[in-house]
């Protein structure tokens, strides 16, 4: 769906990107989380066609046609809706750009959004629900979600989540997300990126992520482990091991912990603050 | 054939975060466990893919992943437009009961191994329990 080839990318005098390549497959859904300035945002406004790479290409798939703008969903922080216009006038604006025949509106009735208000007297959370039941409209063939869903209460997150896999279950959509919370959204990706410093530190799939990532705990120090964070207290060494093997353990005194995708990522970053 | 469509009893899905377990897994398992204990029956029809994925938000071609390997190894049967049903082959039950039954032993023998006891001492605790009865 998107393959980006040696992509280069500067902020000014800072490069973000160097020689990046990155590779998604139609009708994945894939998390890229990682530690502020990691290059999360950057990489999904290039993504969207936002931001443009200065070197090295992003090119897209066939799903998305000769316009692939055009078949791609971005919900960005920075929200550009026509503040006076009224929900409903926005609507039909975007139906009528995008050919929607019949703009779907369960989304906003559940979250009791009023089609008669001005866009600029909503909340913030309703100007995100607002503009993605817009996006969803268009059903996407791919998907883009910065991590927007931190800033509104969990009742709207919830509502945001379930229309997203509705989408999803038309089996027609690529969803890339970035997220830092994964309460919710655990069981969604089928594939976890994690970014460190403009580079993938981590690439797996989900199904295997729990497999490979763990934590080991020692009374003595354990030498020579895959190690990419690690905490030493007073009575034990802690260990976060990426990739785990079973053989690394072998005939060494010491437990094995599984972690949930929070502890994974959590531990990622830490070890990136070491 | 049964045909229970307004059935409401399903199956239990307390999904594990920590677990290595991959979802698709603990989702078929959850499904087995259900017809093990008789909870889902002969052409019991399973919640949609859409109602499983946005009851415990999965991602649909996970719940998908597991139906359709579930149709594989012949505990379910699709019909074109109307979903996944319950099929009960005795037989399968059976063979796979005693599989899981196996292992439940054999995790447990690895517990009490751990606190010091052997399979002789499970075996007189068992014997002295059997004539208690």
């Amino acid at each position: 769906m998107i393959r980006i080839k040696n992509l280069n990318y500067w902020f000014g005098s800072k490069r973000v990107f160097e020689n990046f390549s990155l590779e998604i497959r139609e009708n994945e859904a894939v998390l890229i989380t990682g530690s502020n300035g990691a290059g999360k945002t950057t990489l999904l406004r290039l993504m969207a066609g936002v931001f443009f790479p200065d070197s090295g290409t992003i090119e897209y798939g066939q799903a998305l046609g000769k316009n692939p703008k055009a078949g791609i969903g971005f919900i960005s922080d920075q929200i550009s809706l026509y503040q006076s216009m009224s929900l409903q006038e926005a609507i039909d604006f975007h139906c009528q750009v995008h050919h929607i025949k019949e703009f779907d509106a369960a989304m906003l009735a559940e979250a009791k959004l009023d089609r008669r208000k001005k866009i600029k007297d909503l909340s913030v959370g309703q100007k995100l629900i607002f503009h993605l039941s817009l996006v969803l409209s268009a059903r996407p063939r791919l998907l883009l979600l910065d991590e927007v869903l931190h800033a509104i209460d969990p009742y709207l997150r919830e509502i945001c989540i379930r229309y997203v896999l509705e989408l999803l279950t038309l089996g027609r959509t690529t969803l890339v997300m970035i997220n830092l919370n994964y309460y919710d959204i655990e069981y969604i990706p089928q594939r976890v990126i994690i970014l460190r410093n403009n580079a993938i530190a981590l690439d797996q799939p989900m199904d295997s992520l729990k497999d490979k990532v763990k934590k080991i705990v020692s009374k003595v120090e354990i030498p020579g482990l895959p190690t990419f964070h690690e905490r030493q207290f007073t009575d034990c060494f802690e260990y976060f091991v990426y990739p785990f093997e079973k053989s690394i353990v072998k005939n060494i005194d010491c437990e094995v912990f599984d972690l949930n995708l929070n502890d994974i990522v959590t531990a990622f970053i830490g070890g990136e603050y070491a | 054939m049964q045909m229970n469509k307004s059935e409401t009893q399903s199956f239990e899905l307390n999904l594990n975060v920590k677990s290595a377990v991959p979802i698709f897994e603990q989702i078929k398992n959850a499904i087995k466990t259900a017809i093990f204990l008789k909870k889902l029956n002969e052409g019991h029809q399973l919640p949609s893919i859409r109602d499983l994925a946005l009851k415990h938000k999965i991602n649909p071609m996970t719940a998908l992943k597991a139906y359709s390997l579930l149709e594989i190894e012949g505990f379910l049967y699709s019909r074109r437009g109307s979903g996944f049903f319950v099929h009960v082959d005795r037989e399968k039950v059976k063979k796979e009961k005693q599989g899981v039954f196996e292992k439940e032993v054999k995790e447990f023998i690895e517990k009490i191994n751990d606190l010091g006891y052997s399979v002789s001492d499970l075996k007189n605790e068992l014997e002295k329990r059997l004539k208690g009865k």
